[in-house]
């Protein structure tokens, strides 16, 4: 038995990287499929549990409730606590090899089912996006894979959330590409696409093939085109203030107020009482979308503005808080709503023209918010298209994407997955300049190959040294404890080495250059670069502990960069 | 408000630091932000900046900085002169001695401590001489102290009585050039201009007899034209 378990293991590990990546594919593709009917079988359960104490006061502490005890199964139980899902995703693709902690393949699916089916307002997609990278990756590590291959096993996890959540193949597929790996290649193509495919084969297996938002057939006329255009508008303000209030809440929750408990508690309560006064903006937000596609939804332009102001506090409470969830959902939501929203304004202001009706305007708009939030205008279009049924609605969706991200964009450099390691300076795309100079470290670059002189030699003496020498600089060291001191440039002393007077009354400490920044082996190349710029010096002294430890020249860094390039790029 | 700069090709390519003719590549491929005006473009400093900065450019905080460096060429050896002084007939016959009542001649601007100056001095003096030859020397003090002094100066003395200063022509010393440089690179500009000035036979002539302040101030000047700093 043991003997038959060995020789598994080495077949796989020996399988060529093509079959694994579709083994890693069919394997994350069936997890993302599970994970996503089970938890969305358990957001319906718990929920439909809970429903019998809406109206009741206390319902107002269930959000609390469900946030705090998410946060202490996440920081003691489980001790996975920081982050959403998608960033740590990213971040780990694009700087970590694609490596993800095995207990994050459940962490965030039991935190998201606390903090939703309890009230609080986030979505189930980042939880069973990180779930998958999570087993793709091990998966990946267990086979002893390299960084290539557990990249795209990482990526094809988010694949396979999408595409088994929403029942749309394509949309996974392009979310993937556009927001989780960032390049299109045919090594990741393949599993990404296998688990896209596996997954929606699953969750058809387990919850029927049906679209999840119900198609009507919609007759786009020339008014709703431009109409589109002036949706955009709105799409990007609500999309900007979404991602602001996002961003300053977590910030203002983090800033003040240190204990997790208190913030979890306050977050919830906050979120209880909106859902108390507006329970549409609980939870993940499905049924809201359902009934604004559908045409049910009615409201007036006052209170969907409430709404969509109160969906964006709630999910900000809820996310800064603590609660387990992402952002996806409520922004179908707020998304749906925005387009409601200025289809109610539009038939207000011009009564006389001709619109085809809410639906339209509901569906474009989330395609829009998840084009400026997320940045994936791809995304937005495929989803909407797939989970409709529908493609007559393609042309105001194109138009309404590209414009919400071109807008939304001149004011949010970065998507909301993306600000926080863009500010850390954590993100890095795939083949961009940043990409390989992180690839490059300080010791790579050393040349060791320097004379070393002591700081109280005459110039006289160093002369001969000159010859043997292969470079332009001599490290200066302290006679007695080996400190660094500096370096003596060929260049600052070619005027005196031949004036027979001086060569003999000048010692090397006063010719020694000490005035530049010294490199730290643990240095990235970007750092050492930058140093070169302010210094403008054309080689560095690598110096720990006030040891030598080589020179590092610009010339090298160029040398090693081109050799870097060409390996990393695809022939 | 302060009003929006316009700058030309060239003022961007010192700015940026680059050839005039990457600035136009990158003005056509598209990469940097300007403006047309007619058939020719200008760029706005606002725009630049900006652009840089988001592009992780560094500007020209070292060509600033470099403004000050250049000043450097303001240390001349009848500057240091005039700073520090010319002294005749100093007493003492070994190194320990001169150097001892040179240096409580000396008025030093900063409130420096004179033995601890003079213990640096000597100290310099054990590791090689500063005796450069044809009865001159140079005494100065090592690199960390030099850092400290604010103001530089070159006082000179002549000496009453040659002195041996295990110079490398063995020559005895009749003249001190003290060296006080706020760094190592005024302090090596000094020296070349020294060393550039003693070349001349004449000079070393005409220094000999120097009998007063002016007469040797004037002949500093005079033969200090012809130095070319590289």
């Amino acid at each position: 038995m043991k003997e038959l378990k060995l020789i598994i293991k080495t077949t796989l590990k020996n399988l060529d990287y093509r079959a694994q990546l579709i083994i890693i594919g069919i394997a994350v593709g069936i997890f993302s499929g599970f994970a996503s009917v089970g938890l969305n079988f358990g957001l319906k359960k718990v929920s439909n549990f809970f429903i019998k104490f809406h109206g009741n006061f206390y319902f107002i502490l269930f959000p609390a409730m469900g946030i705090l005890i998410t946060v202490l199964f996440l920081k003691y139980v489980i001790r996975d606590f920081e982050g959403h899902g998608v960033p740590e995703v990213i971040h780990s693709v694009s700087m970590k090899g694609g490596f993800l902690k095995k207990r994050s393949s459940v962490s965030k699916l039991i935190g998201s089912l606390l903090t939703i089916s309890s009230g609080g307002s986030a979505g189930p997609e980042a939880p069973v996006i990180i779930s998958g990278a999570a087993i793709g990756s091990n998966i990946a590590k267990y086979l002893k894979t390299n960084d290539k291959i557990r990249i795209a096993a990482a990526g094809s996890g988010a694949a396979g959330a999408i595409a088994a959540i929403f029942n749309a193949p394509i949309a996974g597929v392009i979310f993937t590409m556009e927001v989780i790996l960032g390049e299109w290649s045919t090594l990741n193509m393949l599993p990404v696409a296998i688990s896209s495919v596996t997954a929606t084969i699953i969750s058809r297996m387990l919850s029927g093939n049906q679209i999840p938002f119900k198609h009507h057939l919609i007759n786009v006329n020339i008014n709703d085109i431009f109409a589109a255009a002036g949706l955009s508008v709105f799409l990007a303000i609500f999309a900007l203030f979404f991602v602001r209030t996002l961003k300053w809440i977590k910030l203002f929750f983090e800033k003040s107020i240190k204990s997790i408990i208190f913030r979890a508690i306050l977050g919830g309560g906050l979120v209880g009482v909106i859902i108390i006064f507006f329970p549409v903006v609980k939870g993940e937000g499905y049924e809201v979308v359902r009934t604004l596609i559908s045409g049910e939804f009615s409201s007036t332009i006052l209170i969907i503005f409430v709404l969509i102001v109160m969906k964006v506090l709630a999910t900000s409470f809820t996310l800064g808080s603590g609660g387990a969830g992402g952002v996806f959902a409520p922004c179908l939501v707020i998304g749906s709503l925005s387009g409601y929203f200025y289809f109610q304004l539009l038939s207000a202001i011009f009564p006389q023209v001709q619109f085809s009706g809410s639906t339209l305007f509901a569906l474009s708009g989330m395609a829009g918010i998840l084009s400026g939030m997320l940045q994936a205008p791809l995304t937005g279009i495929f989803l909407i298209v797939e989970i409709t049924g529908g493609y007559d609605v393609i042309l105001p969706l194109l138009l309404v994407s590209f414009l919400t991200l071109t807008i939304t964009k001149l004011i949010e450099k970065h998507s909301i997955y993306q600000y926080d390691l863009a500010e850390k300076g954590l993100l890095l795309r795939p083949r961009t300049d940043a990409r390989i100079l992180s690839d490059i470290n300080a010791e790579e670059l050393l040349e060791e190959d320097l004379i070393t002189v002591d700081s109280e030699m005459l110039l006289k003496d160093l002369i001969p040294l000159i010859k043997e020498s292969h470079r332009n600089y001599f490290v200066v060291e302290d006679k007695e404890t080996g400190k660094f001191l500096g370096m003596v440039n060929f260049n600052d002393i070619k005027s005196y080495i031949f004036s027979s007077d001086l060569i003999n009354s000048i010692i090397v400490e006063e010719v020694m250059e000490t005035d530049f920044p010294q490199i730290s082996i643990r240095d990235n190349v970007v750092n050492i670069l930058n140093k070169f710029d302010q210094s403008r010096a054309w080689s560095l002294p690598v110096v720990e502990d006030d040891k030598f430890l080589g020179l590092i020249s610009k010339s090298t860094i160029l040398d090693h960069y081109r050799k870097e390039l060409k390996a990393q790029t695809e022939s | 408000m302060k009003k929006e700069l316009n700058l030309s090709v060239k003022e961007v390519a010192s700015l940026l630091q680059i050839p005039v003719v990457k600035v136009q590549r990158w003005v056509y491929q598209g990469q940097i932000p300007c403006k047309f005006k007619g058939n020719t473009y200008y760029f706005k400093e606002k725009d630049i900046l900006k652009w840089a900065k988001s592009h992780g450019m560094i500007i020209s905080k070292r060509v600033k900085a470099e403004k000050n460096v250049v000043s450097e060429d303001g240390y001349t050896l009848k500057k240091g002169i005039e700073n520090g002084g010319v002294f005749f007939d100093l007493k003492g016959d070994d190194i320990y001695s001169v150097i001892k009542n040179a240096i409580e001649k000396i008025n030093f601007p900063e409130k420096l401590d004179k033995s601890l100056i003079l213990n640096e001095l000597i100290s310099r003096e054990e590791i090689a001489s500063t005796g450069i030859g044809k009865g001159v020397a140079i005494p100065h003090t090592r690199r960390e102290l030099s850092l400290k002094y604010k103001h530089f100066m070159a006082p000179v003395f002549f000496l009453k009585n040659r002195v041996d200063f295990n110079s490398i022509d063995n020559q005895p010393v009749f003249v001190l050039f003290f060296m006080f440089s706020p760094s190592a690179k005024v302090h090596l500009k000094l020296l070349s201009r020294l060393s550039y000035l003693l070349r001349g036979k004449v000079f070393l002539d005409n220094l000999k007899n120097c009998s007063n302040k002016e007469e040797l101030i004037f002949l500093i000047e005079k033969n200090e034209k012809g130095f070319k700093s590289d």
